[in-house]
């Protein structure tokens, strides 16, 4: 079945828009402002402080530093999803149109399916400002078969594709194109200067030589050998959402952190127990007999300053890096909570959904440490269950293709609820009840799916709400609010866990489409809901006022 | 051979803009992997 693009219904109405307000000038412009207004209304304001008492004075000297390196990254990343910022700007009079460029990093509304809201814009390019706006993927794959010793250079995550004066394609590294990563670079090694820690002096060296060079490798093994520092900084180019053409490209960003050891002790455990976990699965022994890793590394944060694609539309509240698989392959991977901001989104979103639409005799389960837990829980129920399919064929990942990543996110979510369930039973766990994680986990579906239904962890977010109502695992009563049962949830969850891990492991891509098709749907009751959470004018996400002035730091200092 | 390429509108590129291939510290392998494998929660 064809479903309609809500880009482009979108863009349609804005268009009508457009045409019915061109009479009435006077009209268009308050038009403009609403549309501007009602965009940013769908973000809270959030100050990010954190507690900064336990830091030593080299450290309280480092974060200037630090935050000032982070900071570059934002220039870096306007240049990459969109181009110049400031002429753009100087187009629009109205600060909350300038505000929404900010906080889009360009003219497209990134919780909006990326539909421009500045008038005379098109549609956001699928490479973003990656590649030439002319350049067709055909130009690209055409090139490098005419061109093959061009590969490393036009695939790297560390280039941009231009055009040279003859009009033909070349990649220049980031490195040569962004003067700021020297810069950042800089105060890097200045801030090295001032470590402490053995561990973070080494990762800062060496990320800051990585910014010059774009050779991150070094510094990311640096980062994973480093366990006892307090501050942190994730910086430099990172991720590859931004890239939709290719997914090529990585994107800048940089988040400065400082370590909750206390809530770090408290989750450093929980991997130890993975491969108990993995016998104990709902499902035959075929399905079971790989070993989880126990190496991973679990950790909490308060972040004290995003910048770049972190920080653009709907913010990271956990990350899971890095991204470099040889990297992933000698030392494991970090996975980092980010605490201050999970409390944000819970403060300003989660608590009000369910206000609206959870049970009030159930109210009392939606808490911030199952909120916290449940989003851990997920990153690391991703080491549970099967990576290669029973038959031999190869990865789960190669074999299922384009229906991967929704299963695995899925998995994730709901081996992440039932490990809760037996760590509860085992006495692992022994702060709160089960019950919490259910109902915090039920009203944090429809704070996820608001992101866009059609993202891996959208569809994972619809399978899990499709399958709990078909399960009974919920009760939706006439006032539209919504109940658990714990019984029919716990059993839900196992049966649930035993779809999943099976058609991962059979590797049967048409059976996942299918399952896929029939679950992965918002249904109408579903929309009628997530329209009553905008009708009551929730936000969808946060944006941040962030730097020294809001940690009570002397920018000077 | 370097290859000059003019800065681009928009750009803020160092001049001159080098070309260097053949010299990539990432060939962009497992790029397919990061694509299918989310490593952040919003």
């Amino acid at each position: 079945m064809r479903r309609s693009n809500p880009s482009f219904v979108l863009a349609t109405l804005t268009l009508l828009g457009s045409l019915c307000s061109m009479a009435n000038p006077a009209a268009a412009q308050t038009d403009l402002q609403q549309d501007y207004q009602a965009q940013l209304n769908e973000y809270s304001v959030v100050r990010l402080t954190a507690d900064l008492s336990s830091l030593t004075e080299n450290e309280r000297k480092m974060l200037p530093l630090l935050i000032r390196a982070a900071d570059l990254m934002n220039e870096v990343f306007w240049q990459q999803a969109y181009g110049d910022r400031t002429e753009l700007m100087n187009q629009v009079e109205e600060p909350a149109g300038r505000k929404l460029l900010s906080i889009n990093y360009g003219p497209w509304g990134r919780l909006k399916g990326n539909a421009p809201f500045i008038d005379g814009v098109g549609p956001k390019p699928e490479g973003a400002n990656f590649y030439p706006q002319d350049m067709t993927k055909e130009e690209f794959e055409q090139h490098l078969k005419d061109n093959p010793d061009d590969e490393d250079a036009f695939k790297s995550l560390y280039t941009l594709i231009r055009r040279d004066r003859n009009g033909d394609l070349g990649a220049i590294w980031y490195h040569d194109m962004f003067r700021q990563q020297a810069t950042a670079a800089d105060l890097l090694d200045q801030a090295a200067e001032l470590a402490e820690d053995d561990g973070l002096k080494k990762y800062l060296t060496l990320r800051a030589a990585a910014l010059r060079t774009d050779d991150y490798q070094a510094s990311d093994m640096a980062w994973l050998d480093m366990k006892d520092n307090t501050l942190d900084i994730v910086i430099g180019p990172i991720e590859n959402y931004e890239d939709a053409m290719f997914g090529y490209k990585a994107a800048n960003e940089g988040f400065v952190l400082i370590k909750d050891k206390e809530w770090s002790a408290r989750l450093s455990r929980y991997a130890q127990l993975l491969p108990g976990l993995q016998r104990d699965l709902p499902v035959p022994d075929a399905y079971k007999q790989e070993t989880p890793g126990t190496d991973s590394d679990l950790n909490a944060y308060d972040v004290i300053y995003y910048a770049g694609d972190c920080n653009a539309g709907a913010k990271t509240i956990a990350i899971n890096l890095p991204n470099d698989e040889v990297v992933q392959l000698a030392k494991g991977t970090r996975r980092l909570q980010l605490k201050n901001a999970m409390q944000a989104k819970f403060d300003r979103i989660l608590n009000p959904i369910a206000d609206l639409l959870i049970d009030e005799s159930q109210r009392e389960h939606i808490t911030f440490n199952a909120f916290f837990g449940n989003t851990m829980f997920h990153e690391v129920a991703h080491g549970l269950g099967i990576k290669n399919t029973i038959d031999g064929s190869g990865s789960v990942r190669e074999v299922l293709r384009n229906h991967f990543s929704a299963l695995e996110e899925n998995k994730a979510d709901i081996l992440g609820l039932y490990m809760v369930g037996k760590l509860y039973e085992q006495g692992e766990l022994t702060e709160g009840q089960v019950m919490d994680n259910y109902v915090t986990f039920m009203a944090g579906l429809f704070r996820s799916v608001r992101f866009g239904a059609s993202s891996a962890h959208g569809k994972a977010n619809m399978t899990s709400f499709n399958f709990f109502r078909q399960e009974g695992a919920f009760a939706r009563d006439t006032s539209g609010r919504y109940r658990v049962d714990e019984e029919k949830m716990a059993a839900a969850i196992a049966k649930l866990a035993e779809r999943l891990i099976t058609l991962q492991g059979n590797g049967d891509f048409g059976a996942a489409g299918e399952w896929l098709d029939n679950m992965a749907n918002v249904s109408p009751g579903l929309q009628a809901d997530l329209d009553r959470i905008n009708a009551q004018g929730i936000p969808v996400d946060i944006i941040f006022e962030q730097g020294l002035d809001v940690l009570g730091l002397n920018s000077n200092e | 051979m370097p290859i000059v390429i003019p800065p681009q509108a928009g750009m803020t590129g160092v001049v001159p803009l080098r070309l260097r291939m053949g010299d990539s510290p990432d060939s962009g392998a497992g790029i397919t992997e990061l694509l299918l494998n989310p490593s952040k929660i919003l």
